[in-house]
């Protein structure tokens, strides 16, 4: 086994030979406020934000490190973010560019490993496990890609490498941003043991209020409680959740195209057995996912629809529709096939539905037609395009009518 | 009914009328092959209630005359599988018996009655056509028509007859094909019908079983009622239904100022296409071509990052384009073009492209297609 990795231009680290993988995470900094910036030199130090209008309308998308100081941070409304920060300069989010800019970090990702699962635009796992004879160890890769992204692309990225997706995520998370942190193994469990639970993957605000409630803040806190003593009050994900805190994690790193999907779902404050309202909560989920699909740049083979009855029994129903699409409208017409016709809910109450767009895949080329001109799938398209840059510039206030469709019969 | 026929004349006969069976019907009578005995002739009819092909013949001994409705997926089987002689065909009571030779089929007839009646035709309504024309300039553009039921004029071909010209045009709204042709015929004034391409379809092989006239020509005669158009080519009558309208105004999407012209060997161009093919993307099946003075370079890229180039000359001495083209709709358009070079006229990255077959001496063939070309999302 010696000799691995010589062929690398950094020193390797000896115990790297002993992990089971080797894992990168790459999470740029603050990726679209330092796109504008780099786009922009001007703006370098100023506190920017994508997303808003100066007039305090719309949602932050993203937010530079100089504005975060003051509080703001993504998701925000831009009037709070306004208040907080008087002198930040607003900018319109730029999807193409931000879409661009990522091409060219995953070219990078794509020169050391085809194992690249992107958790969005800006970030991604590697798996170099196999590539170390080839490029080195996991580290002097990790440095090579970091230094690569800020001179060809000119973005700092902050880098976390370790044997596991959950170490590696937490660590480039510890020094953000322009972050680079090593969490071998053997350094995991002390590292871990001491920091809030909120930090475990899968442990989300009500898990954590819970948790809490038990005495647990840290997760050397719940490594002390007995699996079965977790388990009774928390289930499944007790299991989960001890190994993660024990530092294991054996999630594979998978290749973007098998395993992404975009979905939105909505459980009601009641059931609901009325068929035109159902109809309507349809439409909205699936202009949310329609209209995410267009921000990603991607379309859907597979539409799948879920829902769970009042007894809890939940089921799905997914459709082919003919060519991938992106369209609002085609979402919503094969969502209210799956509806009306496949489901077979017969009256019955629905307490949630969802809708996923699965099989994705990046952007088509378009097929025009001859008869364009004298047809409604042009107008479609263009009413998407107007309604996404109405929902950037100010949340989502406008959306689609019901459309033609008042068949009430069937109910 | 009884009567005797030789086995290559029943066997002929059935052949031309079984393909409109259709395979599967809610109606099981219209899995019936129809058999009448009038006079001294055995007419055979099917239909699928949307196209009918009837054939009679005469080379018949006639027994008793009858009409009788027998299931065709073993009859017609069976009668191709007779040695070559003499067969004999009778009924008693619902069974209809076919003999020939030593071997023998019993069958159970069904009720000639609720065989659905053909209408006859009005002999003064028609006007006499070379059939192999017609047959030329349905292969010309029957690829061309969409396959999408929710679009059903789509699925048939216009027929624009005129006093001195027909035009065939077929569209699935991404290509085109239209066929043109001088026409010296007593059409019965101007008339715009779409024609079921599945009944078009019979009409090759009708003309193709036909006897040719001392001329060498196969002439037919057409029948337009309000809702078929009917066919008589010598014993044999095919009748295809006409769909609802409207057709969507083809002359309007005719580019007239495609400035780019360009002439190239179309075996040439269909080997090159298939090549680079092999990486395009599966979905959208894009090629590029690249063209510029003299030659053209066509290339494919795949999702996962493969890509392919080839290279072709060509006579061109215009301005760069690069266009993006579904190559399955292309290569379906070069393999129906029946001459060895083709024209390509473009105009730029979005606007249709032209394509014309070139005749030996260059001359006007008649035929046009034309193919919108692909555009990138977002583009």
């Amino acid at each position: 086994m010696t000799g691995r990795g010589d062929s690398g231009s950094l020193p390797v680290l000896p115990q790297e030979n002993g992990w089971p993988r080797s894992i990168i995470h790459v999470d740029m900094d603050a990726f679209f406020a330092s796109v504008e910036v780099l786009d922009n030199p001007e703006l370098a130090g100023l506190p920017v934000v994508v997303g808003g209008t100066p007039e305090g309308r719309g949602v932050v998308a993203a937010a530079s490190y100089e504005v975060r100081r003051f509080g703001v941070h993504s998701a925000m409304s831009a009037a709070r973010a306004r208040r907080l920060c008087p002198r930040a300069v607003f900018l319109p989010p730029r999807p193409e560019r931000y879409a661009e800019v990522s091409r060219a970090v995953f070219g990078v990702f794509a020169d050391y490993t085809p194992l690249v699962e992107p958790l969005s635009i800006d970030e991604a796992f590697l798996d170099v496990s196999g590539c170390r004879r080839l490029h080195g160890s996991a580290v002097s890769i990790g440095h090579v890609i970091k230094n690569r992204i800020a001179a060809e692309v000119g973005l700092t990225a902050s880098v976390g490498i370790a044997a596991n997706k959950f170490l590696a995520k937490l660590a480039s998370d510890l020094e953000k941003p322009d972050g680079f942190v090593v969490i071998a193994p053997d350094e995991a469990p002390a590292l871990l043991r001491g920091l809030p639970i909120e930090r475990m993957w899968g442990v989300g605000k009500a898990a954590a209020r819970q948790l809490h409630l038990h005495g647990v803040r840290t997760i050397g806190d719940m490594l002390v409680i007995p699996e079965t003593v977790l388990s009774a009050k928390f289930g499944v994900q007790a299991a989960r959740w001890l190994a993660l805190g024990r530092g294991e994690d054996d999630r594979p790193v998978v290749p973007a195209r098998e395993a992404k999907s975009i979905g939105n779902e909505t459980t009601f404050a009641e059931d609901i057995t009325d068929g035109e309202h159902l109809r309507g909560i349809c439409d909205l989920l699936c202009d949310k996912v329609a209209h995410r699909l267009r921000m990603q740049g991607v379309v859907a083979g597979t539409i799948t629809l879920k829902a769970r009855y009042a007894d809890f029994t939940t089921h799905t129903r997914a459709a082919t529709p003919g060519h991938p699409t992106d369209s609002s409208v085609e979402i919503r017409g094969i969502v209210h096939d799956l509806l009306e016709n496949r489901l077979g809910r017969r009256g019955r109450a629905l307490r949630l539905l969802g809708v996923t767009a699965s099989q994705l895949s990046g952007p088509r080329p378009r097929q025009p037609g001859l008869f364009d001109g004298q047809g409604q799938d042009d107008r479609h398209r263009r009413l998407d395009g107007v309604l996404d840059r109405v929902q950037e510039r100010f949340g989502p206030l406008l959306r689609r009518g019901p459309g033609k469709k008042a068949d009430k019969s069937r109910e | 009914m009884k009567f005797e026929i030789q086995q290559e004349e029943f066997q002929k006969a059935l052949d031309l009328v079984v393909n409109v069976v259709p395979a599967k019907t809610p109606m099981p009578i219209l899995t019936c092959v129809l058999m009448e005995i009038v006079g001294d002739r055995l007419s055979l009819s099917a239909t699928n209630l949307e196209n009918s092909i009837v054939t009679s013949t005469d080379q018949i001994t006639v027994k008793t005359e009858g009409k009788i409705a027998v299931p065709a997926g073993k009859l017609v089987p069976f009668v191709r599988s007779l040695r070559p002689g003499k067969v004999s065909v009778s009924t008693k009571d619902q069974d209809i018996q076919v003999v020939g030779g030593k071997t023998r089929l019993t069958e159970k007839t069904m009720k000639a009655d609720e065989y659905p009646a053909l209408k006859p035709l009005k002999e003064k309504n028609g006007f006499a056509v070379d059939g192999r024309i017609l047959v030329d300039m349905i292969n010309d553009t029957s690829y061309a028509v969409s396959r999408d039921e929710t679009r059903p004029a789509l699925m048939g071909i216009l027929w624009e007859i005129r006093a001195t010209e027909l035009n065939l045009v077929a569209t699935d709204a991404h290509r085109l094909a239209l066929s043109k042709k001088a026409m010296s015929w007593d059409a019965p004034g101007d008339k715009d019908l779409i024609v079921r391409t599945s009944g078009l379809r019979h009409l090759p092989k009708i003309v193709a079983a036909m006897a040719e006239n001392d001329e060498g020509g196969h002439p037919i005669t057409i029948f337009m009622s309000d809702n078929q158009l009917s066919f008589l080519c010598g014993d044999t009558i095919l009748h295809v239904q006409i769909l609802e309208g409207p057709f969507p105004d083809y002359h309007a999407v005719i580019p007239s100022d495609n400035d780019k012209d360009l002439t190239v060997d179309k075996a040439s161009l269909i080997q090159a296409i298939r090549r680079v093919s092999i990486t395009a993307d599966r979905m959208s099946s894009q090629i590029r071509l690249g063209i510029e003075a003299g030659r053209m370079e066509l290339s494919a890229r795949g999702t996962d990052g493969s890509q392919s180039e080839d290279e072709l000359e060509i006579s061109y001495d215009g301005e760069p384009l690069e266009i993006g083209f579904n190559y399955t709709y292309l290569v379906d358009i070069l393999k129906n073009i029946r001459t060895e070079s083709v024209t390509l006229s473009l105009r730029d990255a979005q606007s249709a492209a032209l394509l014309r077959p070139v005749g030996d001496a260059g001359e006007e063939t008649g035929v046009l297609c034309l193919l919108m070309p692909l555009r990138l999302a977002g583009e």
